[in-house]
């Protein structure tokens, strides 16, 4: 029989996160398992190619700070009726969210398939197909 | 509040099929949801790309699709004992029938393998999952083998 303890929920703070909640909220009660928020900023390290002017940079460490607000806010409302822990780490999303999994024996992964319109919602579309092609456990994918 | 009343889990039979019922299994008692097993035999017609006049591929196919009932049934005993499963076995393009009987039989939830047989079934359930992922309109739960 398989076990579901610890749950991954990936979320990009857009409007398909709190229904991505809902469900991993919902089967972490059924089954009496953790649930680990996970948001993963954007690095720097992706645009080692552009220049970036400094004032950008201090946005960034702001906007860093500003995610892990978000993620508090984010659990506040989303999961009324369990107890989750948030997470918030940089750089490529997909190697992350599964690097994340592994170290913290996560038995199922949830995450929406489509984001933020624009630059993330292209950025995540591709990330969540990379996830459920590379992840060794399961992942419960959800569309808008 | 979410709820999963019925699930959907699609099969190929292959190596991977046992472990998307073993998950469909601990889904299906958590939540006390029904289970729906469906297994989509290729159409022969559609894959005229194929070479079907070969005979070893002719009996392949042939033969799954008229043990499929029974194969369904004796999946169903070996794997989803312990919960209320039907079988069913429908006919034509994979992701369009996984995709129609999810909304006709107003499916909660999709659980199905990544990645299926060797070979051609390899190609054709690999780009089904993917495609069933991004159409469809419930969360889809996709298993990778070990």
């Amino acid at each position: 029989m398989v076990e579901i303890k610890n749950i991954l929920c990936a979320v990009d703070f857009s409007e398909i996160s709190p229904k991505v909640a809902s469900y991993a909220q919902a089967l972490a009660m059924k089954f009496k398992a953790n649930v680990h928020v996970l948001y993963i900023a954007p690095s720097m390290d992706q645009y080692g190619s552009f220049h970036v002017p400094s004032a950008s940079i201090w946005d960034f460490v702001g906007g860093t700070v500003a995610n892990v607000k978000m993620m508090d806010t984010f659990i506040k409302d989303n999961f009324n009726l369990m107890n989750a822990k948030g997470k918030v780490l940089s750089g490529d999303a997909a190697e992350k969210i599964l690097g994340f999994a592994q170290s913290e024996n996560i038995d199922l992964i949830i995450m929406g398939t489509h984001g933020r319109r624009g630059f993330d919602k292209y950025f995540f579309g591709s990330v969540a197909e990379k996830v459920v092609k590379s992840s060794k456990i399961p992942v419960l994918s959800i569309r808008p | 509040m979410v709820e999963i009343k019925n699930i959907l889990c699609a099969v190929d039979f292959s190596e991977i099929s046992p472990r998307v019922a073993s998950y469909t299994e601990t889904l299906a008692k958590a939540l006390n949801a029904k289970v729906h097993v469906i297994f989509v035999a290729p159409n022969l017609e559609e894959h005229s790309d194929f070479d079907f006049s070969l005979p070893e591929m002719k009996n392949f196919v042939g033969e799954i699709i008229t043990n499929s009932d029974k194969i369904i049934n004796t999946f169903i005993q070996e794997n989803l004992s312990t919960v209320d499963a039907v079988g069913k076995v429908l006919e034509g393009e994979t992701t369009d029938k996984i995709l129609n009987f999810s909304e006709s039989e107003n499916i909660d939830l999709i659980i199905m393998g990544t990645h299926g047989r060797r070979g051609v079934k390899k190609i054709i359930f690999g780009s089904v999952a993917e495609k069933v992922v991004k159409s469809a309109k419930v969360p889809v739960l996709t298993i990778r083998p070990n």
